[in-house]
């Protein structure tokens, strides 16, 4: 407060005042200062980072009635008047003086509290949904290993090994263990012939070798389809028909349109009489019950364990047309070695789409959300 | 799946017409083609069919959408010799085949899907080159017959296209763009491939590059040599036989060469290009009408049939109650009797054939897996807790470091595109944690829950791991004890009407004396307590938390896939 061989200016005389007052009548109110120079200097003292004092603000107030309100205070006592009470308790319920009082209404414009509470999440939700459908539909559920051998991923369903979508970096390999130890040996033999004659198949084959060890390696599934593979070649009878909802694994730079794993809709239809008429009839079936379409198209597709193979469009109330997956019949060479009797026709459905679109989301990873408020911001899917 | 780049203009001159985008659209359908877009002049066309590399081209398209012509360069005939295989490339590369064609000389769009078409085969079809490549030179200047050698790697000098000097191949691989790129296909320091004329100029180092002289084809020239090497002759063949249907597309007149092998070959010692109906990849087929029948549900007559294979491009022989069909030359794709009959369904249409409903009955039903996951999550729920769903994919650190854990190795990709993304999740726990530690704006408490799929290491499983169902709680709160947690899972428990005992064992993610393992059946199965608060400072959370996981497979019996 003090430059060495000066005197105090005005504002430091105002300061040493109020510290004095305050040092000796700690509490004392700001009206007991003597003046309004030394009120506004103990109000500037008490803001900032280095206030060296604080005011406290308490509020006081009295009622009174008014000589208009007399006659009427008077008139309440007459009558008995009524109190209103905010809650019912267990007390004035046991006492009975709920009677005598009256309950006080709520302002219904004001918002309520937010509470927090627990509801399924919206995606796992939707596909609950879809579940339930294609088990009213008559399909079984098909489950597997997230770690599958490239025998059951690619080989059993004909997908020759030199083909591209089984290059490096196309599915994921698996390092912590390299092969599987249990694929079986005379559905192997089989299918190696399938691939390298077409032998028991009435087929040309691919015309390569078979490479026995690759079929081995571990991958993680890259595509529902293996499960269907799977299960055709143990489980599955003929009438059936089978789906899974499968999580998948695809090398891909993670972005708004591609996340590190995702769903994949598929199974199979077995029969002796089934035909390329009844694929079609699927899809047009699956589009109505899982998406409300109104109309579904197909058009010519390629995959290289079915033929012939569609694409499937349907044209939704809402969206317009968009695309909903792909069927197709499976190749001799894939349902010969299994021992598959009749037709199969293989389908998937791609519903990420779907399922964003019901949910309002744009980026696709905000499915798998790691934010709880992004999760609790998004809505369930409509009842329909 | 090759997308293309096509000049509109050039695929109106091989289609003989130019029809407008919804046409174009409806068209390229059928071929299983889809037009994605177009800049200035340029259509951008994806194509789907990995098994029709004669459609990755405008050529090709074009040609199926076009009725059959004839195509004289695929008819039996006389070959003068083209090229001379040597014995020292029998095991490294050994096939070589070539025509030579001469026509009006190439305008710049032709040669611009000349070249692009070379680069879609030998890098989708010919698998980055190694099975085949293909090689375009001017064939003037070329004394025939050209050979087909191997030299050692430091002799054979040439000037590479695009190069300025004459290199030896040595220094073609180190210094040469594409010799970086696909140099390993050749073993380091092996003899490499050498094409030369009989004057001993060298064409090029397939599969690596052309000489910068005659393996520089340019606009206006007319006489063309089209090679293609390879490990495997049908699909050398069919390259070849792709390639010189394109250019007699283009009105050019393709002039058959042959190849002289010293060793057998599965076409013998003098094979022929381009090789002829019904060769190699594309044998005759026998299609039984009944197949028809099955596949589409459908018997059409033998004429109905025939006429829509060969309105297609095939060559038909009708019989009893069967086609003989064989496929054109610049197809591969003749497998099956399967393979034919989807052809005459794209020539009737896709959508001609109506759908029909399912008749037969089958009862359906969920995974007891899915029964076992939705019930608990039923329970989860009504004690008010919010479900999360996680990537099964997390880092390493996740699994192991933040969680104070020393377990065997998590199921690790090899090949990750990421560290955020290189193993399989083997517990929720972390998953939860995430969240937690993301959140800390969300309004508390925080009372979590997940019920799904882990991959579990074991070693004496056939895969390396098991998969199996798992169920976890966090609850993050100003108060979250011990005690709460216990509840919660007693509760849960007792509605599952599962009987459970807690004990004591060393767990590094919770805090020392506030945590337990549960007992199923005597059997460990899973743990509880309050969270470590040195496994909180690791996930960034400043919340009390304390959490259960229990796996959901051994009370249930769900036996892991």
């Amino acid at each position: 407060l003090y430059v060495v061989g000066s005197r105090p200016s005005d504002a430091v005389r105002l300061q040493q005042a109020v510290l004095e007052e305050v040092a000796q009548h700690p509490g004392a109110s700001l009206s007991s200062l003597p003046g309004d120079a030394e009120r506004e200097t103990a109000r500037q003292m008490s803001r900032g980072r280095f206030a060296l004092l604080t005011i406290e603000t308490k509020e006081s107030r009295r009622w009174r009635v008014t000589t208009a309100g007399v006659p009427l205070r008077e008139d309440a006592h007459r009558t008995g008047g009524t109190e209103e009470i905010g809650e019912l308790t267990p007390e004035s319920l046991r006492d009975g003086s709920w009677k005598t009082a009256k309950p006080r209404a709520y302002n219904l414009s004001l918002q309520p509290p937010r509470i927090v509470a627990g509801r399924r999440h919206p995606y796992r939700s939707f596909l609950d949904g879809v579940r339930a459908k294609l088990v009213s539909l008559g399909f079984e559920e098909m489950h597997g290993p997230l770690v599958e051998s490239e025998f059951w991923n690619m080989d059993a369903l004909y997908m020759p090994q030199t083909h591209p979508a089984r290059a490096i970096h196309d599915v994921y390999r698996v390092e912590t263990r390299s092969h599987a130890g249990d694929l079986p040996a005379p559905l192997l033999g089989r299918v190696a012939a399938a691939h390298e004659r077409g032998e028991g198949c009435g087929s040309r084959g691919w015309g390569y070798a078979f490479d026995r060890d690759a079929t081995a390696r571990l991958v993680l599934r890259s595509q529902g389809t293996a499960l269907s593979s799977r299960w055709m070649a143990m489980h599955a009878k003929s009438p059936g028909k089978y789906f899974a909802i499968a999580r998948c694994f695809r090398p891909d730079v993670v972005d708004a349109t591609h996340a590190s794993d995702f769903y994949q809709v598929e199974g199979i239809v077995i029969g002796t009489e089934i035909h390329y008429g009844h694929l079609r009839g699927l899809l047009e079936m699956f589009g109505r019950e899982l998406a409300q379409a109104e109309a579904c198209e197909v058009r010519p597709g390629y995959f290289p364990f079915t033929e012939p193979s569609v694409e499937a469009f349907i044209r939704h109330p809402r969206i317009g047309w968009m695309e909903m997956g792909g069927a197709g019949l499976f190749r001799p060479e894939v349902t010969t070695p299994p021992g598959v009797k009749g037709q199969v026709i293989a389908w998937g459905l791609g519903l990420d789409r779907m399922a964003m679109v019901a949910l309002g989301v744009d980026d696709i990873r905000d499915l798998f959300a790691t934010r709880l408020d992004t999760l609790r911001k998004m809505r369930s899917a409509p009842l329909v | 799946m090759p997308t293309l780049d096509i000049d509109r203009s050039d695929l109106n001159l091989l289609l003989g017409r130019s029809p407008g985008d919804e046409e174009l659209h409806r068209l390229l359908e059928g071929r299983k083609a889809e037009m994605k877009g177009q800049e200035g002049p340029l259509l951008r066309v994806e194509v789907t069919d990995t098994n029709r590399p004669d459609l990755w081209c405008a050529e090709g398209l074009a040609r199926a959408c076009r009725p059959p012509r004839a195509y004289p360069c695929f008819e039996p005939g006389e070959a003068a010799l083209g090229i001379r295989a040597g014995a020292s490339l029998r095991e490294l590369r050994p096939f070589v085949q070539a025509f030579r064609a001469r026509g009006p000389g190439l305008s710049a769009g032709a040669l611009a899907a000349l070249i692009q078409t070379q680069e879609k085969l030998a890098e989708n079809f010919g698998r980055s080159r190694k099975t085949v490549s293909i090689g375009v030179y001017r064939a003037g200047a070329i004394r025939f017959p050209v050979s087909y050698e191997a030299g050692a790697p430091g002799e054979p000098r040439m000037r590479a296209l695009g190069d300025t000097q004459i290199r030896t191949f040595t220094e073609i691989l180190r210094a040469h763009p594409k010799g970086i790129e696909y140099g390993t296909i050749l073993s380091p320091g092996k003899p490499v491939p050498v094409l030369k004329d009989a004057s001993g100029t060298i064409l090029s180092f397939p599969p690596i590059i052309n000489s910068d002289d005659l393996g520089q084809v340019r606009v206006g020239d007319g006489d063309l040599l089209v090679e293609a090497t390879g490990a495997d002759l049908d699909a050398v063949l069919l390259v070849e036989n792709i390639l010189a249907a394109n250019l007699s597309d283009r009105g050019w007149i393709v002039e058959p060469l042959a190849t002289e092998y010293p060793f057998d070959t599965p076409r013998g010692r003098r094979v022929r290009t381009p090789g002829g109906w019904g060769e190699g990849r594309c044998p005759p087929l026998e299609v039984p009408l009944g197949e028809f029948t099955r596949l589409l549900g459908e018997t059409p007559s033998d004429e109905e049939a025939a006429g829509a294979l060969r309105g297609a491009g095939h060559r038909v022989q009708t019989g009893k109650g069967t086609l003989l069909v064989t496929f054109p030359p610049w197809r591969g794709d003749a497998m099956h009797p399967v393979d034919a009959v989807e052809d005459f369904l794209l020539a009737r249409g896709a959508g001609s054939f109506p759908p029909r409903p399912l008749e037969t009955f089958t009862i359906g039903r969920a995974a007891s897996a899915s029964r076992v996951e939705d019930r608990v999550r039923d329970h989860l729920l009504g004690l008010g807790l919010e479900e999360i769903f996680s990537n099964l994919l997390c880092d390493r650190v996740s699994l192991r470091d933040r969680m104070r854990r020393a377990l065997p190795e998590p199921v690790t990709i090899a090949n990750p595109m990421s560290e955020r993304f290189a193993c399989l999740r083997d517990s929720l726990l972390p998953g939860l944690l995430r969240m937690e530690g993301s959140s800390g704006d969300a309004r508390y408490p925080h009372r979590l829950f997940e019920v799904g799929e882990i991959a579990r290491p074991d070693a004496g499983a056939p895969h390396g791991s098991r998969t199996l169902c798992s169920a976890a709680v966090l609850v993050a709160a100003e108060r979250a004890p011990f005690t709460q947690m216990a509840s919660l899972l007693a509760q849960i428990l007792q509605w599952l009407d599962i009987p459970y005992r807690l004990q004591e064992a060393p767990d590094g993610t919770y805090w020392e004396g506030r945590h337990a393992q549960i007992l199923l059946g005597g059997t460990r199965a899973g743990s509880i307590g309050e969270i470590h608060p040195e496994v909180m400072e690791r996930w960034g959370i400043r919340m009390p938390c304390a959490a259960f996981e229990i796996d959901l497979g051994s009370p249930f019996g769900l036996s892991p896939a």
